[in-house]
């Protein structure tokens, strides 16, 4: 591959499967001043494990945007910004959502679908679930959920790869910090929404946050809790429709979990993680000199052949359980228990109640680096003739 | 503005294929002359430009945001 440069960095990520037009058999690729790939699975993880490689850049449009959040910064201060989500997402909560809160969504999401052919599924149902779980943990009135919908979706591009940032995503911005700022101020905030626990846990913490950091990082938990989900439940759809897997087999716990993993390594949400060299550093054998952007792809790194044999192929008897779809180290996702929890469920619910999914059009292609999914296939939903109890 | 801040200009329209205007105070992201990522190569050829490395303090955001702005903070600064 010929040496990209600043001007090519955009078109090099307009396509999610960037990595594809790297060399095989190397790990780590030197692409063009101060710009590294990387691409195998234990370069991967080096650096999303090193100390010199950070997630703090004072121009990233994330930083700007949201300021001091959980997603750009490192060290001490991350971690206070992670200790304010932590309880929010404990075992306890996620299992009493599991038994109260789930079933409900989930089978109103699958009444819908069944029996009918979709032609975008993302659009029209992948983000009910999510965003039903997640506005009912942030403690937001249930009616807004819509309006929530509508002006989150526009502000996932910020933190997408290439960026947009226009006028439309900062008013959405605004439009939602503002409803999170009514329903602080709600006297029916409850004491165990995300807003009340973090407030909460902030005062108790003595963890030094200004209110308009508190809504920041309620608002990229939002983000990440609701677009990742929804992006994701549509990859398992679509590998449900692809796959030849009978919808008995799913009935198992152990197989569905088989499922999911190997979808999230087939269709991780976030397929590239973008990483600053605070100093000039080694990663592997390769030099990155300082101020370098290091572009990790999580999908390369989940389809390394070294790792993965046949590293195409949907294949649920796995025995390496190797990928990182919710990224390693310090910055891996905090939200993935609640996550598959309600993956295991949606699962679950689907093969009791379907007789097949099956894919009627698809223009095989992947859309989005920060919230990717197959888009462009159309799916149908076949009931059983009785539910599977 | 000095040859450093002609240089850091030329490097700028070199991201665009068509002309593009920059004025000492335009705002480089605003204008999206500069992406986020593209702003990581930028802090490399200011640095290069500069011939000496930048500390890491005047990295931000308001001394980045025009080329009058890295004038001041960084080429004048030194």
């Amino acid at each position: 591959m010929r040496t990209v440069t600043a001007a090519d960095q955009n078109t090099l990520l307009s396509r999610p499967d960037w990595y594809r037009r790297l060399p095989a058999g190397k790990d780590v690729h030197l692409l063009g001043t101060g710009l590294v790939a990387v691409t195998g699975n234990r370069a991967a993880r080096e650096a999303l494990t090193h100390p010199g490689l950070v997630a703090d850049h004072p121009l990233k449009a994330s930083s700007r945007a949201f300021g001091p959040n959980v997603l750009d910064c490192d060290g001490a201060r991350h971690r206070e910004f992670r200790a304010l989500l932590a309880p929010i997402l404990a075992a306890g909560r996620i299992e009493r959502w599991r038994r109260l809160l789930m079933p409900g969504l989930i089978d109103a999401l699958v009444d819908d679908v069944l029996g009918r052919e979709t032609e975008d599924f993302y659009r029209d149902h992948a983000h009910r679930v999510p965003y039903g779980i997640v506005c009912t943990i942030l403690g937001v009135d249930r009616s807004l959920e819509g309006r929530f919908h509508e002006l989150t979706r526009p502000l996932a591009r910020l933190l997408d790869y290439p960026t947009e940032e226009t006028e439309a995503t900062h008013a959405s911005m605004a439009a939602l910090l503002a409803l999170l700022g009514e329903e602080c101020r709600a006297e029916s905030l409850r004491p165990d929404s995300l807003l009340g626990t973090i407030e909460r846990t902030r005062d108790r913490k003595g963890i030094a946050l200004t209110d308009e950091e508190v809504r920041s990082t309620a608002l990229l938990f939002f983000l990440a809790g609701t677009e990742t989900s929804s992006a994701f439940i549509t990859s398992m759809v679509y590998c449900l429709g692809r796959s030849i897997m009978d919808m008995d087999e799913l009935l198992d716990e152990s197989v569905r979990d088989a499922f999911i993993e190997e979808t999230l390594r087939l269709y991780p949400p976030v397929q590239t993680i973008a990483r600053f060299a605070e100093a000039d550093l080694l990663l592997g054998d390769v030099p990155v000199p300082r101020h370098s952007l290091v572009l990790v792809s999580l999908a390369a790194a989940n389809r390394d052949p070294e790792i993965f044999p046949h590293p195409g192929r949907f294949d649920v008897g796995r025995a390496t359980k190797a990928s990182v779809p919710f990224s390693v180290g310090p910055h891996s996702c905090p939200g993935a228990p609640l996550a598959k929890t309600e993956f295991m469920l949606l699962l679950e619910t689907l093969a009791r109640r379907c007789a097949q999914v099956s894919i009627t059009g698809d223009r095989v292609l992947l859309e989005s680096q920060s919230f990717s999914r197959p888009v462009g296939f159309s799916v149908r939903f076949q009931p059983r003739s009785k539910d599977v109890c | 503005m000095g040859s450093k801040i002609e240089a850091l200009r030329e490097w700028i329209r070199g991201l665009h294929d068509e002309p593009v205007e920059i004025a000492d105070d335009t705002d480089l992201i605003e204008s999206v002359l500069v992406t986020s990522l593209q702003f990581v190569s930028m802090v490399i050829e200011i640095e290069r430009l500069h011939g000496g490395r930048i500390e890491p303090g005047v990295i931000r955001i308001d001394s980045m945001r025009s080329l009058k702005a890295i004038d001041a903070a960084v080429f004048q600064g030194a």
